[in-house]
């Protein structure tokens, strides 16, 4: 209490500094006066009675410091002049003071912002009640006769009948959570909107333990005509109006009632951008839907198929949910499937793990990449501060000549310190802000949980202290030396050089900064050949010319094909055609097949894709057997399906497939393969079917329409419009991209990466490079006598420059042959990278050249400096 | 007349006990009190008076406002205040516990 009101009145004093000042002189003076008339009258001179009165009250100027100081803001009043004085020498030497704050505020900045995505997408708990309690469950159906796969290959949506039985029978589990992803349409006066869609099952919220933020969630009891709807949705479309719970909105034609709102930051599944994308231009979920029934059908017939996520009951492990999954699933393998000899695989993992797997080495990479730059910098700040302690001895002898203490010059050091890594630190935390913005923005559809991502202030604020406390460090460290220098300099009254301890900590501080430099920089190269790996890749189809677009809702086969031969029918036109799944933009709908009259020596895998008769002529995709489809295959007709290559050669090797009869109908063509999950991987077997022939799974997100085009194909988006509405005016055009644009989405992880790491290895080559220029400079000045000498006794100044290059080169050797050490014992210990493999020779070659070469950049200036010293002025000048 | 120097650290108990006794004072005022009270004895150094009034504003000891004195001049009036009455009887109690005792050490035979 009184500590408070003590401090509140020394605030209020240094407030009010002025009035306080002020307030003692008028005392003071009044004070004398008084004496002086009291003198006065008593007897004495004007004269006499001023200089009695003065002698008595004592020196003003001492009295007014002392008064001031009760107060006790000296400390603040000198800390003042010390950071003007310091700002004063910074702007002296702005190159110094610009390197300094750029090199801590880009390293600061890049690592707050890479460890605010890892600590937001990998480090943070899910937000959802006890998330270590949530399990993603998987399950597979296989055909007795192709054996039981590995239990990691078990990646696939679980059947509703085991998950019935799971339900009913688990002792381990709190509940299960079915759901599956589509979209709806938003229907108004103003137009439809399409939204991505999660039917879920009524359980749904209560698994994952949310709340909404406004109404309620599922309830066991609601009918399918509600809707839960996104934070995101509620803003956008219903400007977050509370009373829009009870309302009801138009989905798919049907009028629901909006349930409840979820908080924005709630999204599930996660995965919903990987499954989807393309399809959609955003990754979130704006609308949870409860689940439609299951149509009636015999017990034992598998039927849909969904995600699945389980709670398991406090205390169990997930090993221990999975075993008992097993034996309910071997359960349902013997009393329900019995007759029909279908097996069930579960597998059974963390929520968290299922969540994040897909980006945690990269993630962790680019962690370790950053920390890399982080302690280049580091070195380089060292490096500057030490070399510019050494050249200011000569002030430091003048400022203790001038009676500063060595207190206080250490207090001005620390304070030029301060102000660099304060100005370093802004800097930082504008750049993290924009940064993990940018990385948000950048990584929204493709990093699971980016829209979770803060920026991490509590990172920062380490990152700062540790910047701050670095400064105070080499404040200290530099004072010290300086004054041991300026001891030197005094006695000797010559020239003042760091001792050989010091040019031994700057070499090696050079040499840890190439090394650094070194691994980032092979690390940058073996992304750039991944890179151009990738883009030499022969996809498989024609890209140039090639615009794919996305059409829905879903609609009956006859309109794809009117669309079809209405869009090719424009002028400029060389093909159309339409597909569900675009290449290398999603992927999936893997099925079981078997060659009719044959036993299969194994599980026999495909992709579905159902596709009109003018896709492949549309893609450029070579049929290198048999025939295309036509508008006659179709539902009257024979089921025929076209295959690719890589499904011949793996299950049809020696014979003529043309004819073959598979359970999912005759093959009448093959084409060639296509890169249909990415440029990085091998094709996978693939089934087509024609669009017309394929009446049940039509896929819910719509189609695909491919158009190759003569010229540039954006000219013709209008018109190909236009054929859309003509056709069916309720169908709408979304996601139109050029096959360019496709593939260039498809790399962009890979795109984000290399990215990154370049920029970080760039920055890493820059910090070297101002480091050795620093430390050869520095070698020059200290020796620049000695150089005089030489030149006086009829050395070659070119000889002397050389000599200034050889020690450069020196520095850098020792760096880089660390730099491969190390790389090397890092490869040992992670094992490869997961993108672009081990380093070969070319690569340490090439990126050892470019590091030689930048490091003779950096010392061409202190050489030159000594091939033109002037012998007489430099002895002089001494 | 012998004029002696306060003992050091006893500035604060004269001044607390002249504001007691006296109420308001400027600092000229408080000198004369000191040095009229003390029969011309003690003898303030005069300016070392106002440090030590600030060190008391900084402890709440005392309250300051500003006034005008018969002489029609601006002056900074000083006044007691219960912190400052606290502190008063604890370092007026200390001062005489000591004296006595010096008192008695002198005197012991």
């Amino acid at each position: 209490m009184s500590v408070l009101s003590t401090l509140g009145r020394r605030l209020r004093a240094l407030l009010r500094s002025d009035q306080l000042e002020r307030g003692l002189d008028e005392e003071m003076r009044l004070h004398m006066d008084m004496r002086r008339d009291r003198l006065e009258a008593a007897g004495l001179s004007p004269y006499d009675a001023r200089e009695a009165a003065r002698r008595r009250f004592g020196n003003p100027l001492r009295i007014r410091e002392e008064s001031i100081d009760a107060w006790g803001w000296r400390w603040l009043e000198q800390l003042g002049q010390d950071v003007r004085f310091a700002a004063r020498t910074l702007r002296k030497s702005p190159g110094f003071t610009a390197t300094v704050v750029l090199t801590l505020a880009l390293a600061t900045g890049a690592s707050t912002s890479i460890f605010s995505v890892v600590n937001g997408v990998l480090l943070r708990p899910l937000p959802f009640a006890n998330p270590d309690r949530l399990v993603q469950i998987y399950g597979r159906n296989f055909a007795s006769d192709v054996g039981r796969p590995a239990p990691d290959s078990v990646t696939g949506p679980v059947g509703t009948i085991e998950l019935a039985q799971y339900a009913a029978q688990s002792t381990t589990f709190d509940g299960f959570a079915a759901y599956d992803l589509g979209t709806r349409h938003l229907d108004d006066p103003d137009g439809s909107e399409r939204l991505t869609a999660v039917s879920a099952d009524r359980e749904f919220f209560s698994v994952l333990g949310v709340e909404p933020v406004a109404g309620r969630t599922f309830r066991p009891d609601d009918p399918v005509d509600v809707v839960v709807i996104s934070g995101r949705l509620w803003q956008r479309r219903f400007n977050s109006d509370a009373s829009v719970v009870g309302s009801k909105v138009t989905l798919d034609g049907r009028p629901v009632t909006i349930i409840g709102v979820m908080p924005e930051r709630f999204q599930f599944p996660y995965a919903a951008a990987s499954l989807m994308d393309g399809a959609l231009p955003e990754s979130r979920t704006d609308v949870w839907v409860p689940s439609p029934p299951l149509p009636p059908l015999p017990n034992n017939v598998p039927r849909r198929r969904a995600r699945v996520t389980g709670r398991l009951k406090p205390g169990v492990s997930v090993d221990a949910g999975w075993a008992e999954l097993r034996v309910i699933a071997q359960r349902v393998e013997d009393e329900i499937y019995a007759g029909n000899g279908l097996h069930v695989a579960v597998r059974v993992r963390p929520l968290a793990e299922e969540v994040i797997d897909p980006v945690r080495r990269s993630l962790w990479i680019l962690l370790g990449a950053v920390g890399l730059v982080l302690a280049a910098a580091c070195a380089n700040v060292a490096n500057l501060v030490v070399a510019r302690m050494t050249v200011r001895a000569g002030e430091v002898v003048t400022r203790t000549a001038l009676g500063a203490g060595t207190s206080r010059l250490v207090r001005q050091f620390v304070a030029e310190g301060l102000m660099l890594s304060l100005a370093g630190g802004v800097g930082g935390a504008l750049l993290a802000m924009w940064g993990t913005n940018l990385l948000v923005t950048l990584g929204a559809a493709k990093i699971p949980r980016a829209h979770e991502v803060t920026l991490d202030w509590r990172v920062f604020t380490l990152l700062f202290v540790a910047c701050v406390a670095m400064a105070a460090i080499f404040g200290v460290v530099g004072a010290y030396a300086a004054s041991r220098a300026a001891g030197q300099l005094a006695k000797e009254s010559g020239h003042a050089t760091m001792g050989r301890t010091y040019g031994r900590i700057r070499d090696g501080l050079v040499v840890a900064e190439v090394s650094l430099a070194f691994i980032l920089a092979v690390g940058a190269a073996l992304v750039a050949r991944e890179a151009a790996r990738l883009q030499s890749e022969p996809s498989g189809i024609v890209t140039e010319n090639v615009l794919t677009l996305h059409i829905t809702p879903r609609a009956e086969a006859g309109d794809y094909y009117a669309i079809e031969q209405r869009v090719a029918a424009l002028t400029g036109v060389r093909g159309a055609g339409l597909t569900q799944l675009v290449p290398l933009q999603n992927w999936g709908w893997n099925a079981d097949f078997r060659i009719r009259g044959r036993a299969m020596a194994s599980r026999a895998l495909a992709g579905l894709r159902y596709v009109t008769p003018g896709y492949f002529q549309a893609m450029g995709i070579r049929v290198v057997r048999g025939r295309e489809f036509t508008e006659y295959d179709d539902e009257a007709a024979p089921r025929v399906i076209v295959v690719n290559e890589t499904l011949v050669r793996r299950y049809l090797p020696d014979e003529d497939p043309i004819g073959v009869d598979l359970d999912r109908g005759t093959i009448v063509g093959v084409i060639r393969d296509v890169r249909q999950a990415g440029l990085d991987r091998p094709a996978e077997p693939e089934i087509f079917y024609p669009q017309a022939q394929n009446v049940t799974m039509s896929p819910d997100i719509g189609m695909s329409l491919a158009v190759r085009t003569e010229g540039p194909p954006e000219a013709l988006i209008g018109q190909i419009r236009r054929a859309v509405r003509e056709v069916n005016p309720r169908l709408a055009i979304f996601n139109v991209k050029t096959m360019n644009d496709v593939i260039a989405d498809s790399m962009w992880e890979l795109n984000l990466y290399r990215w990154l790491i370049t920029m970080f290895a760039t920055l890493a080559l820059v910090l070297a490079a101002i480091g050795l220029f620093g430390v050869m400079s520095y070698t020059v000045t200290a020796r620049i006598r000695e150089f005089a000498v030489r030149l006086a006794l009829g050395s070659n100044p070119a000889g002397l420059g050389r000599l200034v290059l050889r020690r450069g080169a020196w520095l850098t050797a020792l760096g880089l042959i660390l730099g491969a050490f190390v790389t090397e014992q890092l490869l040992m210990a992670f094992g490869s990278l997961p993108i672009g493999g081990r380093p070969d020779l070319p690569i340490y070659l090439s990126v050892a050249a470019l590091l030689l070469m930048l490091a003779l950049a950096a010392c061409l200036v202190p050489a030159f400096r000594v091939t033109s010293v002037n012998p007489v002025t430099a002895l002089r000048q001494e | 007349m012998a004029r002696d120097a306060i003992p050091p650290g006893t500035l604060h108990l004269l001044i607390l006990r002249t504001l007691a006794r006296n109420g308001e004072l400027h600092g000229f005022e408080i000198a004369e009190s000191i040095e009229r009270t003390s029969e011309s004895v003690l003898v303030v150094e005069e300016g070392s008076l106002y440090p030590a009034l600030q060190r008391m504003l900084v402890n709440g000891w005392v309250a300051a406002e500003w006034g005008t004195t018969g002489g029609n001049r601006r002056a900074r009036y000083y006044q007691i205040t219960r912190a400052g009455r606290k502190q008063l009887e604890t370092e007026e109690q200390q001062y005489l516990r000591i004296v006595s005792a010096i008192a008695r050490v002198l005197q012991a035979v």
